[in-house]
């Protein structure tokens, strides 16, 4: 017999693992979104540089 | 034209987040589907499959640290800081993982969430508290080469730290081993399919380290090269 | 070598004429002496002297942070690092006088404060064994001072110093006193009087003997600029 708290307990761990990954992708994909904002800006500063050229 | 871009191959992230993919589906597969419980602690045993990689992990990924801070005391290449940083805030999530997954552990089979008198546990926690101050030395320096300098300074104290704590601990505490030992001098003191599923497991814990630790080290990079660029940029305008 | 003296010389003549680091830990460590001891009122502390001990431990520890942090505080505040950093002296001598100085004054703080110690808190049941205690507090001393000297010297350069100081330095102790605890306490009674003694004392000898040669080596880092 499997004793039904150990599967609630491996399951814990299990799932923590889960959601430490996926923490991490999202802190990942913050720090994409900040990337693209940066390229955003130097797009602008290149752009405004060439209209003043 | 993107400046500095690379040729099209696959690049080391990419290799490693493929073998962790598969590495972690056959270790997952294994510890639910493969491995018979234990005798003795029963089906919370398999705990063990990922609380005893994540932990040897965790220290693997601070030994390379402190490599690489010793290789950048030598050769003063900043990458070398940023090879060093990187595995030791790595060191810091599984770290706290291994925590984690110990205490769910340890509540499971010995009914506290955590047990002073318990070497192994003791001196994660030193090696644990000394990462931890690594960070607060980290952040309290203005980045460039003396923080670079002084962040290798401290990681290569700590390796100096691993085994004394170890030896300190088993000393100060003396008492019967409650943490299961599975390893001892006569090898792994496990059935062969329970080896067999650990050792699947600690590979994919640590292709998933390698996978974290070539996807940060991309993203300073990229971090870098983006500050360089917008520096030019505004040179021009 | 040269160096190395002129520099302990100067380390100790300052204090000398100075006197302010060593009365501040004395005045530290009775000030937490007696605050526990009316903080007990009239009970002794559960577990006798063994916790005693433990505790005797713990107030050196902090004793050592507060003399290190004061110690290289004094030196920012008098200008003195500046005109070291310009000699052609070796590095690790400006290391290895800080450290011995650093020893000193801590062992000549324990002389006042372990008879103290004795009198505030053993007066009932059995001590621990004074050589084996006297032993060691040197040997930890030494480790110390000796890490210690390095690391304040990491810390002076950075902003927060006072709070990151007993940070980094937490981790190194935590080894330390564990085995200092349980070394002198065993001393305590008959049963595991001797047990382990001479291993406990190596452990010491072995941690000063690995940080000597870290802080040794690594000091010069710390200090370049």
């Amino acid at each position: 017999m499997i004793d039904e708290t150990a599967v609630k307990y491996v399951a814990a761990v299990y799932g923590l693992v889960w959601v430490v990954t996926l923490a991490y992708i999202a802190i990942l994909n913050a720090k994409l979104g900040r990337l693209e904002r940066q390229l955003d800006e130097i797009a602008g500063l290149l752009e405004r540089g060439a209209g003043d050229a | 034209m993107v400046i500095g871009s690379r040729r099209a191959r696959p690049d080391g992230a990419t290799v490693a987040a493929t073998a962790t993919a598969v590495l972690m589906a056959l270790a997952l597969g294994m510890i639910f589907f493969y491995v018979p419980t234990d005798v003795d602690q029963g089906y919370s045993q398999r705990i063990f499959y990922f609380h005893v990689p994540i932990a040897l992990t965790t220290y693997t990924l601070f030994l390379w640290s402190a490599l690489n801070a010793a290789r950048y005391l030598w050769r003063r290449d900043p990458s070398l800081d940023l090879k060093s940083y990187v595995p030791m805030h790595l060191g810091v999530i599984f770290g706290s993982l291994t925590l984690a997954t110990g205490s769910l552990w340890a509540r499971i089979s010995w009914g506290t969430w955590w047990f002073w008198g318990d070497t192994q546990l003791t001196t994660f926690l030193i090696i644990f508290l000394f990462n931890c101050a690594y960070f607060m030395l980290r952040f309290s320096v203005e980045p460039g080469e003396r923080r670079a300098t002084y962040s290798a300074v401290y990681a290569l104290l700590g390796v100096g730290l691993i085994p004394l704590s170890v030896i300190g601990v088993r000393f100060a505490q003396r008492n019967e081993l409650i943490h299961p030992i599975t390893f001892n001098s006569n090898g792994a003191n496990m059935d062969g399919s329970m080896f067999l599923t650990f050792l699947v497991a600690l590979a994919a814990m640590l292709s998933l380290a390698v996978t974290m630790y070539l996807v940060e080290l991309r993203g300073k990079r990229i971090d870098d090269r983006i500050r360089a660029i917008r520096r030019l940029a505004e040179a021009r305008t | 070598m040269r160096a190395y003296r002129a520099l302990l010389r100067k380390d100790l003549l300052l204090e000398w004429r100075g006197r302010e680091l060593v009365p501040a830990m004395l005045a530290f460590v009775l000030g937490a002496m007696v605050l526990v001891r009316f903080g007990l009122g009239g009970e002794t502390l559960a577990g006798g002297t063994r916790a005693a001990t433990g505790l005797l431990w713990v107030i050196v520890v902090f004793t050592s942070m507060l003399a290190l942090v004061r110690s290289f505080a004094q030196e920012r505040e008098h200008g003195i690092w500046d005109g070291l950093l310009s000699t052609p002296a070796d590095r690790s001598a400006i290391w290895a006088a800080r450290a011995t100085a650093t020893f000193l004054f801590l062992a000549l703080t324990q002389v006042v404060a372990v008879p103290l110690f004795w009198l505030f808190f053993l007066q009932e049941g059995r001590s621990p064994s004074l050589g084996v205690l006297v032993a060691a507090l040197l040997l930890a001393d030494l480790g110390v001072a000796m890490l210690g000297s390095l690391l304040a010297g990491l810390a002076t350069h950075v902003r927060a110093r006072e709070v990151l100081l007993p940070v980094m330095f937490l981790p190194f102790m935590l080894p330390l006193v564990t085995v200092a605890v349980r070394l002198t306490v065993d001393t305590i009674s008959p049963q595991t009087r001797g047990f382990h003694t001479s291993q406990g004392l190596g452990f010491l000898a072995l941690y000063d003997t690995i940080f000597g040669l870290l802080g040794w080596a690594l000091f010069e880092f710390v200090v370049e600029d």
